[in-house]
């Protein structure tokens, strides 16, 4: 008994003392086109939606993102990278809001907003690729804070 | 049973936290810059821990829902008061009674349902209210009487008209900001409060859904700012600017954004202007529906205009107007050749931004010829393609230019003295643009440059005369030119810049530094010269060490001199990250030096020993190095030869003890 008690405590700390993890989101899910989503921001989880799902027919898609800021977004910058096997083949970065070109409407806004950000996409890649990739996305403001941070996963077959 | 019970409560905590759904928390209030971060502990009242003499206090994300009198009394010094998202909806009177010296309040994303009449009594000190995402329908709602407010932030709130405004003592007030509300008309009497302001005060309308402005409604009033950015969905610029017509103010936004709707400019749209005092436009992602000379008639009094992503290729060529702007921004446009924007039309240019253009754009000498006032130029990531070489001709005219950024465009061949035409540069960054040098001293007119970027440019560093005539350079980046051979092996390579403050040489495949390389650099503050091949740390006796920060990190250093660290001032620091520093005996005065002066190691957490390929941090090296475990093992070893040679003779006597019996 005293043996499982100390595993558990042992267990425990290992468990407080890894990154959290957030529970994965389905996007879509068909036979052959499955994407999903799972947020790596310790603080919180972030909301995604996608409709229709991009298939071979459509590429016209509505995504819709909500998150709670935990920092002021005067700045805010985007940076991606693809994973597909081992290799990270593209890198992307951009800047989304700065003082002098705030390019979205939510730029600006305060700690502690709800950030509500309906967008419609065109997706045309998706009809040429096949296979499984990762993605990884992060959201940084002007100091330096993790807006926020998602693991994307695409299955194509 | 007790321990049964303590046992399913870790299991089922386990168990959640594998599932992953709880973020890792603090657990008790931290403390800050003169206050304590009490924020997202669960907290329903604040803790004891929070002495009576705090000043700043952050309770954000903590569940409160109703806040009475006396939940904040003793903290009768707080200067700033973070209320963000704590589920507040009953704000009760006399909340802030005894916070005379609050100065600023911050109730974001509260859903204030009832505010009392009597809630911000006592707040003599008030400056910010900042209430975004509050859910306050009418700002009648918001108790106004006492307050002397600098900052009012009711935005993204679903306010529908600007009933009460004219309660608010808008005479202190510099910002007003009602963007993304739900108030689709503005009528003369909703702005009487602003007949008395100073007329310094920014207002910000932004994203909401205007249909009518009152014509004139804005007549005689004075702004620092207006914002309509975002306003048009239903109703065209004209709109606005009528109900503008006689206001004076510094700034005036009219643009869009990226995930807003786009509406097409009329010139016509634009008379209004006309009628109407403004310095500051601001167009940005905007379309024109027709440009003609016309489009600019009424903007005559302008200085500044943005004009940023609107799928523009050219301008005017006869605008008369504009003899009084100063400043141009054209950036993430689609014009092809520079002198498409035909700067004689802006006699009085002093900037001219013409950032990240969408293709290439062809800079053709001359055209800019006209720009004389010209101060500061930005051709950065726009594709800019120089046909021959650069930059004699196409820089022609701009004797005052103090800033020229030309960075990550197209390679280009430079003339002999590529800046003879702008002597009078301060700053000079051409990183990312492969650079091809047809002289032996391209900046020596550059007498005044005080930065200097050559970033992954191509030049070469041991260029004899590349830094000829930069008497005044303070700031030079050189980094990502590889050194052949990787070593700079003139001594006098950076004595034309006595002057200079920071030098960056990291990614420059060096292998070594010559000794005496840094000698002229008295004034050296920082030296970067990490993501190198180095193997040693080398600080020069010429730089002083009381302050100086030196990046070494990303080499191949395993053994620290500790001559070269032990003079580090406390201002000073190191780098010696990712290198693969060896933590054995012979480098124990550097591991010990370590752990005596953390605080001027930069990155101390990546700086391991790891030349053994195990990554260890510093603070767990312990070696036992002294001089008699030296002597003791040199005695060790002593007493093993005589025993192994004492072994060999006893042999070697038997042996012949043998033949000798034979």
């Amino acid at each position: 008994m005293a043996l499982l008690f100390m595993s558990q405590a042992v267990l425990l700390f290992k468990a407080t003392a890894e990154q959290v993890r957030w529970p994965e989101h389905v996007l879509c899910n068909s036979p052959n086109f499955q994407l999903s989503y799972v947020s790596c921001d310790p603080f919180q989880d972030v909301g995604l939606t996608l409709n229709p799902c991009p298939d071979l027919h459509s590429v016209q898609v509505n995504s819709s993102l909500s998150l709670v800021l935990n920092h002021s977004i005067e700045e805010l910058y985007l940076s991606l990278d693809l994973i597909h096997g081992d290799q990270k083949p593209i890198h992307y970065d951009d800047s989304l809001c700065l003082s002098h070109l705030p390019r979205f409407t939510f730029c600006g806004r305060r700690k502690g907003e709800l950030v509500n950000h309906d967008w419609p996409l065109k997706i045309k890649a998706i009809r040429y690729i096949k296979g499984q990739f990762n993605a990884e996305i992060r959201l940084v403001n002007q100091d330096g804070h993790q807006i926020a941070c998602a693991n994307v996963s695409l299955n194509k077959g | 049973m007790e321990r049964q019970n303590l046992l399913c409560v870790l299991m089922s905590l386990q168990l959640v936290m594998a599932c992953g759904t709880i973020p890792p928390a603090k657990n008790k209030c931290q403390q800050i810059v003169d206050g304590y971060d009490c924020s997202d502990l669960n907290l329903e009242s604040v803790p004891d821990a929070v002495p009576n003499t705090t000043r700043n206090l952050d309770f954000s994300f903590n569940p409160l829902t109703s806040i009475y009198k006396g939940i904040f009394t003793r903290l009768s010094e707080l200067l700033s008061l973070d209320l963000t998202r704590c589920s507040i909806d009953f704000m009760y009177e006399d909340v802030f009674a005894t916070q005379a010296k609050l100065q600023t309040l911050i109730l974001t994303g509260n859903p204030l349902i009832f505010i009392s009449g009597r809630a911000f009594c006592g707040l003599k000190s008030l400056v910010q209210l900042i209430m975004p995402q509050t859910e306050v329908k009418d700002l009648e709602h918001i108790p106004s009487s006492d307050l002397q407010l600098e900052t009012l932030d009711v935005s993204s709130s679903g306010l529908q008209t600007l009933d009460g405004l004219t309660a608010f003592n808008l005479n202190r007030m510099k910002t007003l900001n009602l963007a993304r509300n739900h108030i689709p008309s503005i009528c003369a009497s909703d702005l009487v409060a602003f007949r008395d302001t100073p007329g310094d005060i920014d207002v910000s309308f932004q994203s909401n859904d205007i249909l009518r402005v009152e014509p004139g409604a804005f007549r005689s009033l004075r702004f620092g700012g207006l914002d309509f950015s975002d306003c048009f969905t239903r109703a065209d610029v004209s709109v606005v600017l009528r109900g503008l017509e006689g206001v004076a103010t510094e700034k005036l936004k009219l643009g869009a954004f990226n995930d807003g709707p786009h509406r097409y400019i009329k010139t016509e749209s634009l008379h209004s202007l006309c009628n109407m005092t403004v310095t500051h436009l601001n167009l940005q992602m905007q379309r024109w529906e027709d440009v003609s000379n016309a489009t600019f008639e009424c903007m005559g009094g302008l200085k500044v205009l943005e004009m940023t992503e609107m799928h523009m290729h050219s301008l005017p060529d006869n605008i008369t107007t504009m003899g009084k702007l100063s400043q141009l921004t054209l950036d993430r446009n689609d014009f092809e050749n520079m002198c498409d924007i035909n700067a004689h039309n802006f006699p009085s240019l002093t900037s001219l931004s013409m950032r990240g253009m969408w293709g290439r754009l062809v800079f053709q000498g001359n055209c800019l010829r006209s720009l004389s006032h010209l101060e500061y130029l930005d051709l950065s990531h726009s594709g800019v393609y120089v046909e021959g070489l650069c930059c004699e001709q196409q820089l022609q005219g701009l004797g005052q230019l103090r800033f020229l950024n030309l960075s990550y465009n197209f390679a280009m061949r430079w003339d002999a003295l590529p800046f003879t035409a702008t002597p009078q540069l301060r700053h000079l960054d051409c990183s990312n643009v492969n650079v091809n040098l047809s002289g032996s001293a391209p900046f020596r007119n550059l007498a005044l440059l005080e930065t200097l970027n050559l970033s992954r440019t191509s030049v070469s560093v041991t260029h004899s005369h590349l830094l000829e005539g930069l008497k005044s350079l303070v700031h030079l980046n050189l980094r990502g030119n590889p050194v052949s051979g990787g070593l700079v092996s003139d001594p006098d390579t950076f004595k034309p810049v006595p002057l200079l403050e920071s030098l960056v040489l990291a990614e420059c495949e060096l292998t070594a530094i010559e000794g005496n390389l840094f000698h002229a650099l008295t004034k050296l503050t920082y030296a970067d010269l990490s993501a190198n091949y180095l193997t040693k740390l080398c600080a020069s006796p010429s730089f002083s060490l009381t302050v100086i920060r030196l990046n070494f990190a990303h080499n191949r250093i395993e053994l620290v001199d500790i001559d070269s660290v032990e003079g580090l001032g406390p201002k000073s620091s190191v780098d010696l990250s990712f290198n693969p520093l060896a933590c054995n005996c012979s480098n124990i005065k550097f591991i010990d030096w370590v752990k005596a002066n953390v605080d001027k190691l930069m990155h101390f957490e990546d700086t391991l020993c790891n030349a053994s390929n195990r990554r260890v941090q510093f603070s767990e090296v312990n070696l036992r190095c002294n001089i008699f475990a030296g002597l003791t093992a040199f005695g060790v070893m002593m007493l093993i030869i005589f025993v192994a040679t004492a072994v060999v003779v006893i042999a070697k006597k038997r042996k012949y003890g043998r033949y000798r019996e034979l």
